[in-house]
């Protein structure tokens, strides 16, 4: 569970939809974002259901660096406004779809990153950001040979012998 | 132990997302990777699903509001699997309606032409188009007799059950030929095909080879004497590539950018038969070639190349829960040799051809390329002699025979030959199934009529065999009257009557 902290509710202005929030970094970086554009993110919605149950507003403290949720709240803005079709809570789950071709130049980063991107995004519930990175991780490893995947997904091999050379893993083709 | 930066520190929710992204192939690759991602894939009944679809050699079917809960769609498909692996029919079907037609002329995918000739000219009274139903896709069957122009000599006929298309050739008097794009579920013509009247091109179309996708694979000139190819979109009506010369007697399609052909020369005795692989990517470019030749002791005339194939992409959805890949093909090559009266085949996969290409690109300076018979690639190909050659039929890698076991008692048996790699790699390592390896080495049949033997032939096509002898009432007559067409549903059996090529009887056996 997210630590919410109290703060004065001067420091949060702001009205109507484009009202501000306050969210805080796990480097303590604050970062004021206008709530219109976090609305793609269920976690972020939920928080400001409470803050209108409670009238009270909150700064909201998140696990992740200044650096990733800069990257995330770049990412809502550009689709501030968009219908996405993953992030509509009561629409059925969409089949597998392309990757939209901003979203491909957007994740162009390294795995850290991306790997950071998608935890943050899987935090915040944004389902269209998490789909994408899951598709660019799965790029990354397509057609790769297990031991290439292992390279790449930073894992290590810790099957014993007979495991490893067991039929059921064997692939062909 | 995990890295720091690995990625089995995802949440398994993460994780389990990005391989659901993932194609059967590479599932089952991340399976080998280690504990973490077998568990999580052993526990996934979708990452079940999607391995079990690659190594069966199928895709997923159509996704709509009808689609089968993937648990039922798991289960069909292992039941699909081990009903051709044994043979275990779901299904026997009588076929009446099937009486008096000749044998089946096209197969493609679960569907199957055939016609009724009205006389010793050829005129085509009837035509018939018969869908065998499979219990485990969820496909009904389905039959239509389209509505033909009378008194008119049809040829070409060519279908593709993925796209519902059915497409042949009128002869006119006067006039160039016609060809006829109808939808192959009503007979009626096919609403894609909306610039049918451009298809009565001033080249007259001498032959239609194969389709493909969008395109038609068309031979133009003069009648008889075919000089160019043409690549037509039947949507359009528009030739979209021309000018690739002809020395074939036989075409068609590999995949979306090469055509297959068998070449001949009568005149030549050395290499005078070929496959060619030509690539055609625009019009403008030179067309690009593989020459992949035969075996030397092949100087014999190819007398007719029969590569049974099926589209490989599908531009509509196809039905059922799940359908055979269409990439998982086997080309046969039927050669006779004008000394004997043996005829022999050569089977390669589509697999083959694509590989070697892949990893042989060409380049402008090198328009042909010659691959040498050893080197058709590591699943190489199958050479068989047998004097039924005439009996095969093939579906995806699929091959059914009828033989007759014995002379004096006559037991006929069906055959079914798999040769798909994946389907026969998995039968391997599960033991599940009688895989036969390249035996069938020929050493002695050039003989003494062409004096030294061949090469080392290889025949590494390893492919599961299953065989089930007919039951005695069906055999009666020591079965040589008997024909099987296998297509991706089951087995369709004819019994031919006194009129030659007249079907006396039919009935199928469906998965």
């Amino acid at each position: 569970m997210p630590t919410i902290v109290s703060v004065d509710d001067s420091t949060v202005p702001g009205e109507g939809s484009s009202r501000l929030l306050l969210l805080v970094s796990s480097d303590n970086k604050h970062i004021v974002v206008e709530e219109d554009i976090m609305s793609r993110s269920r976690f972020i919605s939920k928080q400001v259901e409470g803050f209108e149950a409670t009238s009270q507003r909150h700064a909201i403290l998140l696990p992740f660096s200044s650096f990733v949720l800069n990257k995330v709240i770049e990412y809502c803005s550009h689709y501030r406004g968009y219908y996405l079709l993953e992030d509509d809570p009561d629409a059925a789950p969409p089949g597998r779809s392309p990757v939209r071709e901003w979203d491909q130049e957007f994740l162009d980063v390294d795995r850290n990153m991306l790997l950071r991107i998608i935890k943050a995004a899987h935090y915040l519930e944004i389902k269209s950001l998490v789909g994408s990175c899951a598709r660019a991780i799965a790029d990354m490893i397509r057609g790769k040979t297990t031991e290439e995947m292992r390279e790449i997904l930073g894992v290590e091999n810790d099957f014993t012998p007979e495991e490893e050379h067991s039929p059921s893993s064997k692939c062909t083709g | 132990m995990a890295t720091e930066t690995s990625l089995l520190l995802l949440p398994n929710e993460l994780l389990l997302g990005i391989l659901e992204t993932l194609p059967g192939r590479d599932v089952l690759a991340c399976n080998s990777t280690c504990r973490h991602l077998r568990d999580l894939i052993t526990g996934s009944v979708a990452l079940q699903y999607s391995i079990e679809l690659f190594a069966c050699g199928t895709l997923d079917g159509a996704q709509g509001p009808h689609t089968v809960p993937v648990p039922d769609r798991l289960d069909r498909l292992r039941h699909y699997a081990a009903a051709w692996e044994r043979l275990l029919w779901t299904n026997h079907i009588s076929l009446p309606h099937v009486v008096g037609f000749d044998l089946p002329l096209v197969v493609s995918g679960d569907t199957l032409l055939l016609l009724r000739v009205a006389d010793l000219g050829g005129t085509v009274s009837r035509v018939y188009v018969q869908r065998l139903p499979s219990a485990l896709r969820d496909i009904e069957e389905h039959r239509v007799i389209p509505r033909i122009p009378a008194h008119s000599a049809l040829l070409d006929f060519t279908i593709s059950s993925d796209q519902d298309l059915l497409v042949f050739r009128e002869l006119r008097d006067q006039l160039p030929p016609k060809v006829h794009i109808r939808s192959l579920s009503t007979g009626e013509i096919h609403p894609l095909a909306g610039m049918l009247s451009v298809m009565d091109a001033a080249a007259p179309i001498t032959n239609i080879h194969d389709l493909h996708g969008d395109f038609l694979l068309e031979a133009v000139g003069v009648i008889g004497s075919p000089d160019r190819l043409h690549l037509r979109n039947w949507k359009s009506g528009v030739v979209e590539a021309e000018g690739m010369p002809i020395s074939f007697e036989n075409a068609i399609f590999l995949d979306d950018h090469h055509i297959l052909s068998v070449e001949s020369s009568t005149y030549v005795l050395h290499h005078q038969a070929c496959v060619r692989v030509t690539s055609f990517v625009t019009a403008k470019s030179a067309p690009v070639s593989y020459v992949f030749a035969l075996p030397d002791f092949m100087r014999g005339i190819v007398n007719y190349a029969r590569p049974y194939t099926r589209p490989l992409e599908t531009t509509i959805a196809p039905r059922g829960c799940f359908y055979p890949d269409p990439s998982d093909r086997l080309i046969t090559i039927e050669i006779e040799l004008f000394q004997l009266t043996r005829g022999f085949a050569i089977d390669v996969l589509a697999h083959t051809f694509t590989r070697y290409i892949a990893a042989h690109p060409t380049s402008p300076d090198n328009s042909t390329i010659s691959v040498p018979w050893h080197d058709w690639g590591t699943h190489g190909a199958r050479v068989t002699v047998d004097p039924g050659v005439y009996k095969w039929t093939v579906s995806g890698a699929r091959r059914a025979i009828v033989r007759c076991r014995d002379a004096d008692r006559p037991v006929a048996t069906l055959t079914v030959l798999d040769y798909s790699p994946r389907r026969v790699g998995r039968a391997i390592a599960r033991g599940t199934a009688n895989v036969l390896y390249g035996s069938e080495v020929i050493t002695d049949y050039a003989g003494p009529v062409f004096g030294p033997r061949y090469g080392p032939l290889r025949t590494l096509l390893p492919c599961i065999a299953t065989e089930i002898p007919f039951p005695d009432d069906v055999v009666g007559d020591g079965g040589e009257e008997l024909r099987a067409f296998i297509c991706e549903n089951g087995v369709l059996f004819t019994r031919l009557g006194a009129q030659y090529n007249t079907i006396s009887e039919a009935w199928a056996y469906t998965i």
